[in-house]
């Protein structure tokens, strides 16, 4: 009989603590945190101030003669300070707001983000600028104040004086391009830092020459500041579209700081593991997820991936890029949340290793940021290399064609086998990377799995042997199946990639060893299809309309 | 009081007739002083023009489609809704070929060729150029004319506070 007594914790590991409510998850989301907060509350009093402006209320902080006389008095104060001196600097300083100054800025921007491919930064910078010089000239002909009275103004200006166009123009410019191109940390603290005095000086320089007034200059770089900051934060958060210059796929986040302290508390908390370290790992084989090693406190390893937003879009993406490809053959869609996408491999792994398909067993599911961030940890297996750094003997290639085998019957596909995937050690072949896993896959699904096993063998072994050994596993139509379902598209990237490197031949003498078989096609035309290419069409055409139309506005913008 | 295009018209050829191709306005347009901080940054662009235009209500139809000031010159973009029909009235500090006499006061308007297309307002330290785009009808033109006025700078000194 089991014994069943509690054991003297009250029946759960003592290493494991459950989150009570209300306290914050390990990694809390906070888009706004720090600066993000104070730029808001000042932004909304800003806002307030505009919105007594505009109204038709008679208190005095509304109406706008109290703040012509408080902005009287300081541009007075300037104006008896002035000397030659300082106004010939006045002026060098002003140069900075110039248009060509603020066009180059953004178009060395745009060109930057372009190169970098930060599609989305690109994106938010161009939002934030055209939204910011709409907004504030929308403002400035509502509120229709007039320029500095009773002062003679020493440099050009032009349109009406609050918000300053030309102080807003030059602030979300320079904000916005240190959120898309400055990494987090240090480095944009010091940027921005730097902008702020920059502009400070410029602000003094305007309201010396009196082509601002005080309150004119600070409202819009309020409103210059925040637009971007709130734009970036919220839809570019670092955490999960971070900025960085590391060589490496940005589908690997960063692990410094507050996310690792998160990560070391949460496998603590919610499994139960010590952690001593943690280290990225494998990284050249994976562009889904960030794969970790984490070395245990009494000893050895798991091995975890980090799954976040990011990697959310990717699977969009890719699977969007499918359909348009090749068809919804098997009606797969995207993953609505981190959450799925992390469920969804845990699941798949205990199905195959139920199923008895050598595979790392998964230990659980960890919870870093809710909605936003979780680890999937697994056992590390030890002993072993990828497929291209291993010693393939014919008894690896009868595991590995075993390890297809055992899915066909078991009802499961991988659907991404590469070498990358394949670990070979001591005869035994695992795969590991079960994210596109399937149950209950088309059979056309199954031929490819077999096919791609195919492949990625012969580029360490003859196609003849890989394919004799293949034929005591599975028949000759069944072979004859798979490479007449294979085409460009159905091979992994990396394997493809492989292939060209070390076997451009192996899928023709594939094709040549086994029985004729009639290539079964793999473009469909669904309706989901249909319907994709053609609101891809009207958005693309949309979108060149509303450019040509809008031509004069964005040049001038930009 | 919007004044009668055609009273307008038959004093200005009564004007003209007296005085050659230059026509002396009085302040036939009752202009609509309440958006002064547009009457004031006027008048700040251009700080000589001892005139500012203004409008005294506009024709029905037309409205004001954006507003352009910087130093030396201010720009009034006028559009009729629903089509591309268009025009504009600029106060810049003088016109190319016009100058005006020191003591004749108040705003003259110098009658051109029709097929210009424009009509150019001339007083002392400015001048305001009114130009219409293709397919205005003489009807329209006349009515925007009608819609301009002019507001003295003392008068609005006098009116605002500022000092200007």
């Amino acid at each position: 009989m089991a014994d069943t007594a509690m054991p003297p914790t009250g029946g759960r590991d003592s290493l494991r603590r459950r989150r009570p409510s209300g306290e914050p998850a390990p990694l809390p989301k906070e888009p706004l945190a720090g600066s993000g907060k104070a730029w808001t509350a000042v932004a909304l009093a800003v806002a307030g101030l505009f919105a007594l402006l505009l109204s038709p209320t008679e208190l005095f902080l509304g109406s706008g003669a109290w703040w012509n006389s408080v902005d009287a008095e300081l541009t007075g104060w300037f104006v008896t300070v002035r000397t030659s001196l300082l106004t010939d600097v006045a002026l060098v300083i002003d140069e900075i707001r110039t248009d060509w100054f603020v066009t180059a800025l953004r178009w060395g921007t745009v060109a930057a983000l372009v190169g970098f491919r930060r599609w989305r930064h690109l994106i938010v910078f161009v939002g934030a600028v055209i939204f910011t010089d709409t907004l504030v000239v929308g403002l400035s002909n509502r509120l229709a104040r007039p320029r500095a009275d009773g002062v003679e103004i020493l440099t050009d200006w032009s349109g009406f004086a609050q918000p300053s166009h030309d102080a807003a123009a030059l602030t979300v410019t320079l904000v916005a391009m240190v959120y898309a191109l400055v990494v987090p940390g240090r480095p944009r603290r010091s940027a921005l830092i730097s902008i702020s005095v920059v502009l400070t000086i410029l602000g003094l320089a305007r309201v010396y020459l009196a082509a601002d007034r005080v309150t004119d200059y600070a409202t819009a770089m309020v409103i210059g500041v925040t637009v971007p900051l709130m734009a970036y934060r919220l839809a570019t958060p670092d955490a999960v579209y971070p900025v960085s210059y590391r060589r490496g796929k940005t589908a690997h986040l960063d692990l410094s700081g507050r996310r690792r302290a998160a990560m070391v508390a949460a496998l603590r908390d919610q499994l139960g593991i010590e952690v001593a370290g943690i280290e990225q790992f494998g990284l050249e084989g994976s562009g889904g997820s960030t794969p970790l090693r984490i070395s245990v406190l009494d000893g050895g390893y798991v091995f975890a991936k980090l799954y976040a937003k990011n990697h959310l879009r990717s699977d969009r993406w890719y699977k969007l890029g499918r359909t348009i490809l090749y068809g919804a053959l098997e009606d797969e869609s995207a993953f609505r949340t981190v959450r799925r996408l992390a469920e969804h491999e845990d699941h798949v792994m205990r199905l195959m290793v139920e199923a008895g398909v050598p595979c790392p067993a998964p230990l659980g599911i960890v919870e870093i940021t809710p909605g936003r961030e979780y680890l999937l940890v697994t056992e590390f297996l030890e002993g072993v290399s990828e497929l291209s750094d291993g010693e393939i003997t014919h008894p690896t290639i009868d595991a590995a064609l075993w390890t297809v085998s055992k899915m066909w019957d078991s009802g499961l596909a991988h659907r991404d086998i590469k070498p990358a995937n394949i670990l070979v050690g001591s005869e035994r072949v695992y795969l590991i990377d079960h994210a596109f896993g399937e149950m209950r896959p088309s059979p056309w699904r199954q031929a490819i799995d077999l096919a791609n096993m195919l492949l990625a063998l012969s580029i360490h072994s003859p196609p003849k042997v890989v394919y004799e050994r293949a034929s005591e596993h599975f028949s000759q139509m069944e072979l004859a199946e798979a490479f007449a379902a294979t085409r460009g598209v159905t091979i992994p990237g990396e394997l493809r990639q492989a292939m060209r490197d070390r076997c451009p031949e192996a899928l023709r003498e594939f094709r040549s060893l086994a029985p004729p078989h009639p290539p079964i096609r793999i473009q469909r035309w669904t309706r989901r299809r249909l319907l994709v290419l053609v609101v891809l069409a009207l958005s693309a055409a949309a979108a060149v309309w509303l450019v040509a139309l809008n031509r004069s506005i964005v040049g001038q913008l930009l | 009081m919007r004044c009668n295009p055609i009273l307008w018209l038959v004093l200005a050829l009564f004007a003209a007739a007296c005085a050659g191709d230059e026509t002396l306005l009085g302040p036939s347009v009752a202009c609509d002083t309440t958006n002064r901080g547009r009457l004031l940054l006027f008048a700040q662009a251009v700080p000589a023009a001892q005139s500012i235009p203004c409008l005294g209500g506009l024709a029905p139809g037309w409205e004001i489609r954006e507003i352009e000031t910087r130093t030396g010159e201010a720009v009034l973009h006028l559009s009729e809704d629903g089509s591309d029909v268009e025009a504009t009235a600029t106060l810049v500090g003088s016109c190319p070929g016009v100058t005006v006499d020191a003591d004749a006061g108040g705003v003259m308007l110098l009658r051109d060729m029709p097929m210009q297309g424009e009509h150019v307002y001339v007083f002392t330290g400015g001048c305001v150029r009114v130009s219409f785009g293709d397919g205005i009808d003489g009807g329209a033109v006349e009515e925007l004319l009608g819609s301009i006025g002019f507001v003295s700078r003392d008068d609005l000194r006098a009116l605002s506070g500022w000092e200007l």
